[in-house]
């Protein structure tokens, strides 16, 4: 009984006391703030791999559609793997894997090389209609489940639309020869943890595809001398 | 509460604060993140351009090198359009505005200029009724198809090439001589002020623009892309034209007996010492037609003028002494200093023949230097008032009018300004497919 009575009337003197007002009202906003920073710093993190990751594609694309000799060798094509690393030095970190062992992160990356004939083989230059002709394709990978790569068969769709791996749009049909470079990378959230109420998918770890098609030099489809098992020959 | 108690109570300054900062910080946080949205958006936009733009001049150097009955311009432009639809279509968020495709083929040189604007769809900005951001951008290709190309050098070998190339020249030339400018005159070959200023370690223009040309060739010889591309013709000019060696000369795309000839043939002209570059380039015009660069005996026509452009009537004759040249081709704005001499900016007639017929005129400018060593005459000093003051800004001008463009007209003045010159040029005659 005496202690009920003394609670009641320290409650009593805690909620008239107006000592640590401010710190109450600092420990209430703090966290507001500090979700904001961490999401804005989540959010600037996504946006700087997936530029890098659309600069490595495309460069990739570009390096072996320039193919003089009109031959990706085995050594270009590890120049172009490596185009990962130089565009995206700190890959590693945002799309797993580590520094020392797998300085490359997890990512897949497929190269493939499209030539196009026309429908109707009697018919010769630019009037006509084409349908691709896949000559090969090669894909490597790490830590990704669904690395993707250009299949044999590739359907036309519209420019519209956002292709995937068996697809290419409309506009990027010609007589000219192509070469498509594909990419998968995971991102892996700076704060996925601290902040998982901000996986709203802009910064989810699922994995991401992205495209790049660029015409060759002359026009003419880009031979490979490789032969290992990430080679397909269509 | 009472206003007075309201206005002195200090609980809930900080929820006040942040209550004031809150809104302003998240403006800027929406702002950033639409930022990085924008940004995105430019990079995807001008990949996307890039890559339009490549495969269009691609598409029409196959064209032209298959000699296909296509309007190339037409192709550049359906190509891009087509190439640059297939890499935007898909975007969310984006709506292409204008695009503007300018394509040009000249000869065998096939540009494209892709401009665009877009506007991209704010994602939080909205809420502070921004609803889009304003973006463009721009990217141009530009290739020369792979031909058999003609490159025609005409060397000023007049007496305003006898300066000394640096100030530290121009001394030397002067301790040799005693003047540093224009002795260069009637006197047999080896005997000349210029001989002498040679024997004594001088380099006058003419000398660097010659080693200049020689390195330059030497570069031309490793870009080839093909036996037998590039083929050179030779020649030089003060009152009227030399020709060195055609370029119907069997050893006209043998790079060193080119280099020999540069080596022993541009010398400067101690006999006729007065410059007529409109002479040399009409008398050009006459036989010079650019070819379509498929076959070796049709080759694209490029002319390189190395000339400080100050034209002269004055020539010298054994015997005689000075006269005006018979076929100086004065024109305005002029100024006669004496019986035999006349300066003025070259015209730009011949030009037009010239590019008519298909070739690529280019000028590098070495600017008309005023000595800076040994005494002018009150006669030299009146005719360097005039060059300085009317003439030397006129002499870019006649030849960006006869090139076509202010592109073709490179100054040079230094050794190494005339060296790059020769070494710009020479790449841009044989232009691999790239971005620019």
């Amino acid at each position: 009984m005496r202690h009920k009575i003394k609670n009641n009337k320290l409650l009593k003197r805690f909620s008239k006391s107006e000592d640590g007002t401010s710190g109450i009202e600092f420990a209430m906003i703090v966290p507001i703030f500090l979700i904001i920073f961490f999401a804005v710093a989540e959010l600037i993190y996504y946006n700087m791999s997936a530029r890098r990751a659309q600069q490595s594609v495309d460069f990739a694309a570009e390096f072996l559609s320039r193919d003089s000799n009109y031959s990706a060798s085995v050594s270009e094509i590890h120049v172009v793997e490596d185009l990962w690393q130089i565009v995206n030095p700190t890959a590693f970190a945002n799309s797993g894997g580590d520094a020392y062992t797998d300085s490359r992160g997890f990512y897949s990356r497929a190269f493939s090389s499209i030539d196009f004939k026309p429908t109707d083989p009697t018919c010769e230059g630019l009037k006509c209609d084409f349908e691709p002709d896949v000559q090969w394709s090669f894909l490597a990978s790490q830590g990704i489940s669904s690395p993707k790569r250009r299949h044999c068969q590739q359907n036309i769709v519209s420019n519209s639309k956002k292709i995937n791996e068996k697809e290419l749009p409309e506009g990027a049909v010609g007589r000219s020869a192509i070469i498509a470079a594909d990419f998968v990378y995971k991102h892996t959230p700076l704060f996925g943890e601290i902040t998982p109420f901000f996986d709203i998918g802009l910064v989810s770890d699922e994995e991401r595809h992205i495209t790049a098609i660029r015409h060759t030099r002359g026009g003419v489809a880009v031979q490979t001398t490789g032969s290992s098992s990430h080679y397909v020959q269509c | 509460m009472t206003y007075s108690k309201f206005i002195e109570a200090d609980e809930g300054s900080i929820g006040i604060t942040a209550g004031l900062t809150l809104p302003l910080l998240l403006l800027l946080v929406f702002g950033a993140l639409d930022y990085t949205q924008v940004t995105n958006a430019k990079q995807e936009l001008e990949s996307a351009a890039a890559a339009a733009a490549l495969a269009a001049v691609n598409e029409a150097h196959i064209a032209y090198s298959g000699r296909e009955d296509v309007d190339l311009e037409k192709l550049i432009q359906e190509t891009a359009s087509d190439v640059l639809s297939s890499r935007t279509g898909h975007i969310n968020g984006i709506s292409l505005g204008d695009v503007k495709v300018s394509p040009d083929v000249s000869g065998n040189l096939m540009t494209v200029d892709i401009s665009y604007s877009a506007t991209v769809e704010s994602m939080l900005s909205s809420m502070v009724g921004v609803d889009s951001f304003p973006i463009s951008g721009q990217q141009k290709a530009k290739a020369s198809a792979k031909s058999y190309i003609n490159i025609n050098l005409l060397f000023d070998v007049s007496g305003s090439m006898g300066i000394g190339a640096t100030l530290a020249e121009q001394k030397k030339v002067f301790d040799a001589t005693g003047c540093a400018f224009a002795c260069h005159t009637g006197k047999e070959r080896g005997k000349s002020s210029y001989d002498k200023a040679r024997a004594a370690g001088a380099n006058m223009r003419i000398d660097v623009a010659r080693e200049a040309a020689m390195s330059a060739v030497k570069i031309m010889e490793q870009k080839s892309e093909f036996e037998g591309q590039v083929s050179f013709s030779l020649h030089k000019f003060s009152n009227t034209r030399t020709e060195i060696m055609p370029s119907s000369d069997p050893k006209s795309t043998d790079f060193q007996h080119v280099k020999s000839l540069l080596s022993s043939e541009v010398q400067m002209d101690i006999t006729g010492t007065g410059t007529n570059v409109e002479l040399a380039i009409e008398d050009l015009s006459k036989t010079l037609k650019s070819g379509s660069g498929i076959t070796a005996d049709d080759r694209v026509e490029y002319i390189v003028v190395l000339t400080d452009g100050i034209e002269n009537t004055q020539s010298w004759d054994y015997g005689k002494g000075w006269k005006p040249h018979a076929e100086a081709m004065v024109n305005s704005p002029s100024k006669k200093h004496a019986n035999h001499e006349i300066n003025y900016a070259p015209g730009t007639a011949p030009c037009k023949t010239l590019r008519d017929n298909g070739a690529h005129i280019y000028f590098i400018n070495t600017e008309y230097i005023v000595p800076s060593y040994g005494n002018l005459s009150a006669h030299n000093v009146k005719r360097f008032g005039f060059i300085e003051d009317t003439l030397h800004d006129l002499v870019p001008i006649r030849m960006k009018e006869c090139s076509g463009s202010y592109d073709n007209v490179i100054e040079a003045n230094s050794p190494k300004e005339i060296e790059d010159a020769f070494e710009k040029l020479f790449a841009e005659f044989s232009t691999p497919l790239r971005l620019y």
